[in-house]
């Protein structure tokens, strides 16, 4: 199999452009091992001949483990690691995720959420019950503020990743800070949500998050 | 003014423990990591904790699993370390359920235990087959509140270049941002080195691809001792994937999963001869395992005798990596596997308060060498992490306290070449890779004939060299020892000897050293 795959980079300044790198192989590499093969080459030349950069970006388990590879592949934000190469078209597009700033050409900088998470107050204090066995799954992935209609890059609307966060923090038998963490959970989700409920969608740990909101709605 | 005395490098298990234990204990800290913790390899983590609740009322105690850990390891690891760590674990599973990690219970509310590799009583606590993952969410949860409140202070996306020594020993590291290659120099007088086993240096591993060992290569040319190179965790039930292989967690086996070859079209249950059969120590199964292989015959782990609600509440995530990265239903058909690089348990020699052999640098978790002896058993890594940082945080709370400073320099390094030294040594890796389960005299020397070769032409590339050398200590070690003993097989000396009880040192001081010391009481 072959295939041109197009990979948005960057250049001087932070201006970004598409370069076209040929894939070969059986389809049965994921889009993580096709640009690890690609840093690999001892000459890395694009498809149009010309000499290239090793390509930058994030990876670390290869197993859906650990949320590091998040990118827009063929137009749909997913893990890389987790999608095939026999599962993209000629010329499709590998690009960073659209809602973070780029670092260089498909690392972003996700600091934002972790930052929302400090706001959400996202811990539990004097836990006396077990946390919330999916919201403490969120790999912090970025792909459901990536798919949110609600999330204007930049701003401090927290995401499904939130929602996750606001439920771990909540889980406390500490009023005081149940109270604290719910209050900003309304300012830095609640209120903002639109209810697409794309999250739910995009989660790749099928974290439910539509009836983690409900749970949250009825805590006080 | 930011209160941040101890420097921890590395963010998985080890170093967050090590964080928190100095956040509780009002302390600050400075985390240091080239990715956020969620990306640690410690997530990969499947099969669970060991700890001696007793639980399943089998009548186990803290000295059964320190007995079983002792003789996993082949009596070379340390009793009094092993003793520590054991004595921790019920401890430390209180702690974390305290924290809210929600462990898998039993019907009448206890923390749920099941049957791991090598083990007299089922003592391995879990969380489904994404324990790693739910402890490390669990200590990022709460490493979260001292952030928020300034104990703990991170900084990400740094990697580390070397430490930097003067004559009190340790008085700083070097790091570069790893996008920019921008160098920064942070001060201290304490670092605890959480970096991670060596996947990198051999290039197949079921761990993360970040733990590249270009910390412990730096270590290692450094001067810095480390000890029990020669063995390497083989896990039994590996699957490869492209530039890594995948593990399927002893879990599997520990619900009833069993493993057979084929001969002649007949299911050959290869292990039922051994004591615990299919929950053998990693050791003797990878061993047995390899015998097979090299006689052109195949493994295979079958768990289609389960039930299917176990396999679904139980191994529920497992199931779906093995659909979506091997395209195997563990529900319908067997699983091709064979034994892989899996976990490393020599690394930075240390004590039993985890000092290291330069006066204020400490290690924890597999970057340094401690428990696991000669083979580790399952269920004891994240075990080993979590008290290992422990232990280092409060032997670094006595070290010499100075305040952490971080100081951007205008030097920069090139990151390419860092990062290449790491991507591109194949020749390094190539070499490596054929010490591999079992292992024959004329490859050991073969292999550290050509190791000799690669070293004389990385000489003036100081990634490459560094990496060629922990390389070539390795390979070392393995020659060193002339016996057999847990997952060290030499064929030409097959019986374990009374005199090898030893560990296993090696440092480079312009030329590599290797010393046999006793283990240690």
């Amino acid at each position: 199999m072959k295939k041109i795959i197009k990979i948005k980079r960057t250049a001087e300044k932070g201006r970004q452009f598409l370069e076209p790198f040929l894939y070969e192989g059986d389809g049965n590499e994921t889009v993580i091992d096709f640009l690890e093969e690609i840093n690999s080459r001892s000459e890395i030349v694009n498809a149009d001949g010309k000499p290239s950069q090793p390509i930058s970006f994030n990876c670390s388990c290869k197993e859906k483990k650990c949320g590091a590879c998040a990118m827009v592949i063929d137009g749909k934000p997913r893990l890389a690691c987790t999608v095939h190469m026999r599962e993209l078209k000629e010329n499709a597009l590998i690009e960073p995720l659209s809602k973070f700033p780029v670092i260089r050409d498909l690392s972003v900088d996700r600091t934002i959420m972790y930052n929302g998470q400090e706001t959400l107050k996202a811990w539990p204090e004097a836990p006396q019950e077990p946390m919330d066995t999916d919201a403490v799954r969120c790999l912090m992935c970025g792909l459901c503020l990536e798919v949110c209609p609600n999330y204007i890059p930049g701003s401090s609307f927290t995401g499904g990743a939130g929602v996750a966060g606001a439920a771990r923090g909540m889980d406390s038998t500490d009023a005081a800070h149940t109270k604290d963490v719910k209050k900003e959970y309304m300012k830095h989700f609640f209120r903002d949500c639109g209810q697409s409920l794309s999250c739910v969608r995009i989660c790749p740990m099928n974290i439910p998050l539509d009836k983690l909101q409900a749970r949250l709605a009825k805590k006080k | 003014m930011m209160n941040a005395n101890i420097l921890i490098v590395g963010s998985g298990a080890a170093g967050l423990n090590a964080a928190l234990t100095l956040a509780k204990k009002g302390c600050g800290c400075l985390l240091v990591s080239e990715s956020p913790s969620e990306r640690a390899q410690s997530n990969m983590a499947e099969g669970g904790i060991n700890a001696a609740l007793d639980n399943c009322g089998e009548g186990d105690s803290p000295e059964l699993h320190a007995a079983d850990t002792i003789k996993a390891g082949r009596n070379i690891a340390s009793p009094a370390a092993v003793n520590g760590l054991c004595n921790a674990a019920p401890r430390i599973i209180e702690e974390l359920s305290a924290m809210g990690m929600p462990f898998d219970h039993t019907a009448d509310g206890k923390v749920a235990q099941r049957a791991f590799g090598g083990q007299s009583r089922k003592r391995t606590c879990y969380c489904g087959s994404e324990t790693g993952l739910i402890l490390m969410h669990t200590l990022i949860t709460m490493a979260r509140k001292y952030e928020a409140q300034g104990l703990i202070r991170r900084e990400t996306g740094l990697l580390f270049l070397r430490v930097l020594t003067d004559d009190k020993g340790i008085c700083g590291a070097l790091f570069a941002d790893k996008y920019t290659g921008k160098i920064c120099r942070i001060t201290t007088r304490a670092v605890i080195m959480c970096t991670g086993g060596l996947n990198g240096l051999f290039g197949i591993a079921t761990g993360s691809v970040l733990n590249s060992g270009t910390a412990a290569a730096s270590l290692f040319t450094s001067g810095v001792e480390f000890s029990n190179l020669e063995f390497i965790q083989f896990h039994p039930t590996t699957s490869p994937l492209k530039g890594k292989s995948m593990l399927i967690s002893e879990a599997a086996r520990g619900e009833g999963g069993i493993l057979y070859t084929l001969e002649n079209g007949q299911r050959i249950r290869f292990m039922q001869g051994f004591e615990k059969g299919d929950l053998s120590p990693r050791d003797v199964i990878s061993i047995e395992e390899q015998k097979i292989i090299d006689k052109g015959g195949d493994i295979y782990l079958d768990l289609t005798a389960l039930d299917g609600d176990i396999i679904d509440s139980r191994l529920g995530s497992l199931r779906e990596s093995c659909k979506m990265f091997l395209g195997i239903d563990m529900k319908t058909a067997p699983l091709p596997v064979r034994p892989g690089i899996h976990y490393f348990m020599g690394g930075v020699r240390t004590d039993s308060s985890h000092r290291a052999s330069i006066d204020g640098l400490f290690a924890a978790g597999e970057a340094a060498c401690i428990y696991h002896g000669a083979n580790r058993l399952g269920g004891n890594s994240l075990l080993g992490a979590l008290y290992g940082g422990e232990c280092a945080a409060y032997a670094a709370l006595s070290a010499d306290r100075e305040e952490t400073e971080i100081t951007a320099t205008s030097e920069s390094v090139d990151i390419y070449e860092v990062k290449a030294a790491a991507q591109q040594d194949e020749d390094i890796r190539r070499q490596l890779c054929r010490l591999g389960v079992i292992r024959t005299p004329e490859v050991i020397a073969d292999v550290q004939e050509k190791l000799s070769c690669i070293e004389e032409q990385a000489r003036g590339k100081e990634y490459l060299h560094s990496r060629c050398l922990l390389a070539m200590a390795i390979a070392e070690s393995i020659s060193q020892r002339r016996e057999s003993r847990g997952a060290h097989l030499r064929t030409d000396f097959p019986d374990t000897l009374p005199e090898y009880r030893k560990t296993s040192t090696v440092y480079y001081d312009g030329v590599i050293k290797h010393r046999f010391d006793e283990v240690g009481e």
